[in-house]
């Protein structure tokens, strides 16, 4: 469903991703960790078609998002970690402009039940410069799922959700995969990827440093006889040095 | 074309505007607000309004407006044209608000149907700003809406010439942008010197005038200004015969930079990305820390080497004084520039025009229209600061009495500002030696009014305190707030600066003393700045950062 073959990106003397190959197939969650400056936003915005690639394939569903970029946005939700929305607008207003950007003219039933999922629905005629940032981050992805995208891209998603949306948000994560929808979510917080990925894509200095499914992962690091949890998993990868000598204090 | 999701967003946003509008007039206080920024506005409008047609009335007036713009407009075009092609990166013609960048950059829209609405919001904007030209210029009513098209198309061609210059340098090699760059500068900077030249080896004397004769009738002069007359011709055309065919001179040259762009079609996305981001942190900037800070240039760690001596701790002035005198060393720069731009150009500006005056004019006015730019520099940069709630917060958790707080942070940005504007005025006072008792005397007088200009923002602020708030359409209350806190500053600066006058005049007027003068006046400023002191301590005692308004 989403598929990137040596996707590189360089900024004059910077490369900030190198030949990074993966793929997303339909119903699976990848999630993408890594420490800052690692390209895991890079890689995202490049898949939602903002910024070009210096050299390689990104495609949605087949569709080359250099190439053909309008088939391929059409199939795909980009979910940025700042919600910005129109301030001005109510959060109706909101859905009704996004069904316009995708050409949806049947789209209220499907507004309102997203409504009522995010607990949106008391809220619809309120303007976005009312809303709690939580709310607005409701309001982004209520727009996002609109139009039942194959391909869904979250960055950081649950900055600002109260517990009760951060639940909504994996449930609906969840229920989107399970549906057919192939999910790539970025993240700092590791339970989170734990919880909900079934894939796992390491990135440290724009290079590739794991790919497999969470469960291969675990198992590679269960070879050395320890209890492996992501975190130790992250560090074994990105800081080996350093996690080396925590296992040898704790010896 | 034009995808229609983005029509109907531009509905919604004006739509929004006038619901932002209509809340802001139910209530009593939001119609005051309101009430109070569109007198304001009707009372500026109207005064220049009624000034042009005062002026109208004159032909003699009349002919002086045509003449400066028959001189100036041709050379303040060419200066942009030259600017744009040579130094310009173009970016701020393509801006995205946050909003716009978030839903339509990975949304499925074409980037010539972005750049549409780009383009069209662009207009509607030049159409609106146009309407207040139109106004100013209408010297005839009858004229007010060829002046109004002509403004708007002169505004539309500097902005799509700045577009298409930004679009060719993403789509150029970077090496062959800047040789194509570096030609042009120096093709356009031979043409000024030959035009330039000429002019000074033809006229003798200081006849302003004759310079501009002779350069623009100069081979070099006419290369240079000729394509920029068709704009001045169209902008004072005196009736609808004479101004059609230079306006449809003025279209054609728009609509064939509006084919190159779409032509073009190089907007890029990642480029109007992260200039948005860059306007969005600058906005933050503007609402948290004031317009000043937030247009500060790019600091690096070579501030770090600007270091001013840890003071005493004087009862806990010290600490809070050292922490403001350093933040403001250290990013005095642009400080430096802009009061020394101030100076400059006033003193430069009044000597020329007091050319053929008595030399008094020049040798007295100048310098003093000098230190009144300075001076009202100053004022903009205490106001544009903006107080800063958060640091408000943190000094308030410091374990010192308010009094020391309130003089410590008071004094610190005073200190620095007067000694750069001390050094301004004894520049002055060497080049205009004639006064220079009276300008040295005024230098004493820097810091108290510092002191009061800041003193007063800081009373404003604690009593009251807003942050400048992201501009949403429609929402005239909010800058009807930031309207009457002004005036209200204005009128406590009035009224402090009245009895300062009275106390200053029989010094300066009877006994012609500059010391005297000074005296009284600093002897009223400073019992005035010593005032503050205790008001400014019981408003920050009460001031309480969980409840202030943030807007």
């Amino acid at each position: 469903m989403i598929r990137v073959e040596g996707y590189e990106k360089s900024y004059r003397n910077t490369v900030a991703v190198r030949g990074l190959t993966f793929d997303v197939a339909a119903g699976s969650v990848l999630g993408v960790v890594g420490p800052n400056g690692a390209g895991k936003t890079t890689t995202m915005r490049a898949l939602a078609g903002i910024i070009p690639p210096s050299q390689g394939r990104l495609s949605v569903e087949g569709f080359d998002i250099v190439d053909d970029p309008i088939a391929a946005k059409s199939r795909l939700a980009f979910i940025p970690d700042e919600p910005q929305l129109f301030d001005v607008l109510t959060v109706w207003e909101h859905l009704e402009f996004t069904a316009s950007v995708y050409r949806m003219t049947n789209y209220a039933d499907d507004a309102e039940r997203l409504l009522e999922k995010f607990e949106l629905t008391e809220k619809r005629n309120t303007i976005a410069q009312e809303l709690s940032r939580g709310m607005r981050q409701k309001v982004a992805i209520c727009c996002a799922y609109l139009h039942n995208p194959v391909a869904i891209i979250f960055d950081e998603p649950l900055t600002g959700l109260d517990p009760r949306g951060i639940r909504t948000l994996k449930s609906s994560i969840r229920e989107r995969a399970a549906a057919g929808a192939a999910v790539m979510v970025s993240s700092h917080l590791l339970d989170l990827i734990d919880d909900l990925c079934s894939h796992l894509l390491i990135l440290h200095r724009g290079e590739c440093l794991f790919q497999g499914t969470i469960a291969e992962a675990k198992s590679r690091m269960e070879t050395a006889g320890t209890d492996t949890s992501l975190e130790d998993i992250f560090f074994q990868f990105t800081e080996p040095g350093v996690e080396a000598v925590s296992d040898a204090t704790k010896e | 074309m034009f995808h229609p999701a983005l029509w109907k967003l531009m509905r919604f946003q004006w739509r929004g505007g006038f619901r932002q509008l209509g809340r802001s007039l139910r209530t009593w206080r939001g119609l005051f607000f309101v009430g109070f920024i569109v007198a304001m506005s009707l009372y500026g409008l109207g005064s220049v309004y009624l000034a042009s047609r005062v002026g109208s009335q004159a032909p003699q007036v009349s002919d002086v407006l045509i003449k400066m713009q028959n001189d100036f407009l041709p050379l303040g075009l060419f200066a942009f044209t030259f600017y744009t092609l040579v130094f310009s990166t173009g970016e701020a013609t393509v801006y995205f608000t946050a909003s716009e960048a978030a839903f339509l950059f990975p949304a499925p829209i074409t980037r010539k149907q972005l750049l549409a609405y780009l383009l069209l919001k662009s207009l509607l904007g030049i159409a609106g700003i146009s309407l207040f030209f139109g106004v100013f210029m209408s010297h005839q009513f009858a004229m007010a809406i060829p002046r109004w098209l002509a403004v708007v198309m002169t505004l539309s061609f500097l902005q799509l010439l700045t577009m298409n210059v930004s679009f060719l340098r993403q789509i150029l090699e970077e090496k062959l942008s800047v040789v194509i760059r570096r030609l042009l500068g120096l093709a356009f900077s031979i043409l000024v010197f030959v035009a330039v030249t000429q002019t000074v080896q033809s006229v003798h004397g200081h006849d302003f005038d004759a310079y501009m004769k002779v350069f623009q009738q100069s081979t070099a002069g006419k290369l240079m200004l000729a394509p920029f007359h068709v704009f001045v011709r169209a902008l004072v055309a005196p009736d609808w015969q004479t101004f059609i065919p230079y306006a449809a001179i003025l279209f054609a040259v728009d609509l064939a930079l509006l084919v190159l762009a779409f032509r073009l079609d190089a907007l890029s996305l990642e480029a109007a990305l992260a200039i948005s981001e860059k306007m969005t942190e600058r906005l933050k900037m503007i609402q948290s820390k004031g317009a000043w800070q937030a247009f500060e240039s790019k600091r690096d760690s070579s501030i770090a080497q600007r270091k001013i001596a840890q003071l005493p701790y004087w009862g806990g002035i010290g600490p809070v004084l050292w922490q403001r005198m350093t933040t403001t060393f250290r990013s005095s720069n642009r400080l430096l520039w802009v009061l020394a731009g101030a100076v400059t150009i006033a003193a430069v500006l009044v000597f020329m025009v007091a050319r053929s005056g008595p030399d008094s004019a020049r040798t007295v006015v100048a310098p003093f229209v000098g230190m009144g730019a300075m001076a009202y520099m100053s004022f903009l940069i205490c106001l544009t600061l903006q107080n800063d709630i958060e640091r408000v917060g943190y000094l308030k958790s410091l374990p010192i009495q308010p009094i020391s707080v309130v003089i410590g942070d008071m004094i610190g940005f005073p200190i620095l500002l007067s000694v750069i504007q001390s050094l301004f005025i004894v520049v002055l006072a060497c080049c205009f030696t004639s006064i220079a008792p009276w300008l040295l005397c005024g230098a004493l007088l820097t810091l108290p009014l510092n002191l009061l200009l800041f003193g007063i923002d800081k009373l404003v602020f604690y009593i009251y305190p807003t942050r400048m708030a992201k501009g949403a359409p429609g929402d005239f209350q909010n800058s009807g707030k930031q309207m009457i806190f002004m005036t209200l500053k204005m009128l406590m600066l009035g009224a402090a600066a009245f009895f300062v006058i009275i106390a200053a005049l029989p010094g300066a007027l009877a006994l012609q003393s500059p010391v005297v003068a000074v005296a009284c006046a600093g002897f009223v400023l400073v019992i005035e700045c010593a005032a503050l002191v205790p008001l400014l301590m019981i408003a920050y005692d009460r001031f309480d950062p969980s409840t202030t308004i943030v807007q």
